[in-house]
């Protein structure tokens, strides 16, 4: 559920269309701005800077996800489904370029709003691994350790590289494509 | 989604829809959808009954937003 502090403006209206078209589950909260609704210490709370429209998200929403995508896991056609994109950097950085490809008419979107990411993996790298599975790599092909824990963990490097990758001996994103 | 919403009223920002065909094709195929439609409801009888007078404008435009809090 999305909390979404906002009023009847166009910036107001781009947040409610996006929510519309996605089916994402929101309650909308009116903040008057033509009476100062946003100057109050209720709002000022949430948004101090006091723009609108604003939206809050539960805490554990807001460490998993904001809102679009998933790649299917055949390479010859890319599907992306409207999820949602991990908020935590690595995760994010690396779920992207799927809603780019959307965007571009790479690939073709399938949308489903609404439901819920598989299981997580185990371990603090588990949004990595689930965002990198997402594109079509299955995480536990690119480590010899067992999926999960271990997987896609070098050292303290972020992104495993694609020499990283060969030198383990596992296929990278673009060889597994051509196959 | 980031540019719709603004060519709503365009006519009131002084532009002319009509010298300007295909961007008006794109605002109607997007206007026509059913999700926008119900997006644009919302909020929307609520703001219709607060008219723009000078104390509306002020608290949006004026000196109320650089108030200290």
């Amino acid at each position: 559920m999305i909390d979404v502090y906002s009023w009847a403006t166009p910036n107001g209206h781009k947040v409610h269309i996006m929510l519309e078209e996605t089916g994402l589950k929101h309650r909308i909260h009116g903040v008057n701005i033509r009476t100062g609704d946003q100057f109050k210490p209720e709002f000022l709370k949430i948004s101090p800077n006091k723009p609108h429209p604003r939206h809050r998200r539960p805490r554990r929403a807001r460490r998993q996800t904001a809102v679009a995508v998933r790649v299917g896991r055949d390479p010859a056609l890319p599907r992306i489904q409207v999820r949602q994109i991990p908020a935590r950097r690595p995760a994010r950085a690396l779920a992207l370029p799927a809603v780019a490809d959307v965007a571009d008419g790479r690939s073709r979107a399938d949308v489903r709003p609404g439901q819920s990411f598989p299981p997580l993996r185990q371990g603090k790298n588990r949004l990595r691994d689930r965002a990198l599975h997402q594109r079509g790599q299955p995480a536990h092909q690119c480590a010899r350790q067992a999926p999960g824990r271990g997987a896609l963990r070098c050292g303290k490097r972020l992104h495993p590289s694609p020499t990283w990758r060969s030198s383990r001996g596992c296929a990278t994103p673009k060889a597994a494509a051509s196959t | 989604m980031a540019i719709f919403p603004w060519m709503r009223n365009a006519e009131s920002r002084g532009i002319d829809m009509k010298l300007y065909p295909n961007a008006q094709r794109w605002f109607d195929d997007i206007n026509a959808r059913p999700a926008v439609q119900r997006a644009l409801q919302v909020l929307s009888d609520e703001n219709a009954a607060v008219p723009i007078d000078d104390k509306a404008r002020e608290v949006m435009f004026g000196k109320t937003q650089f108030q200290r809090r």
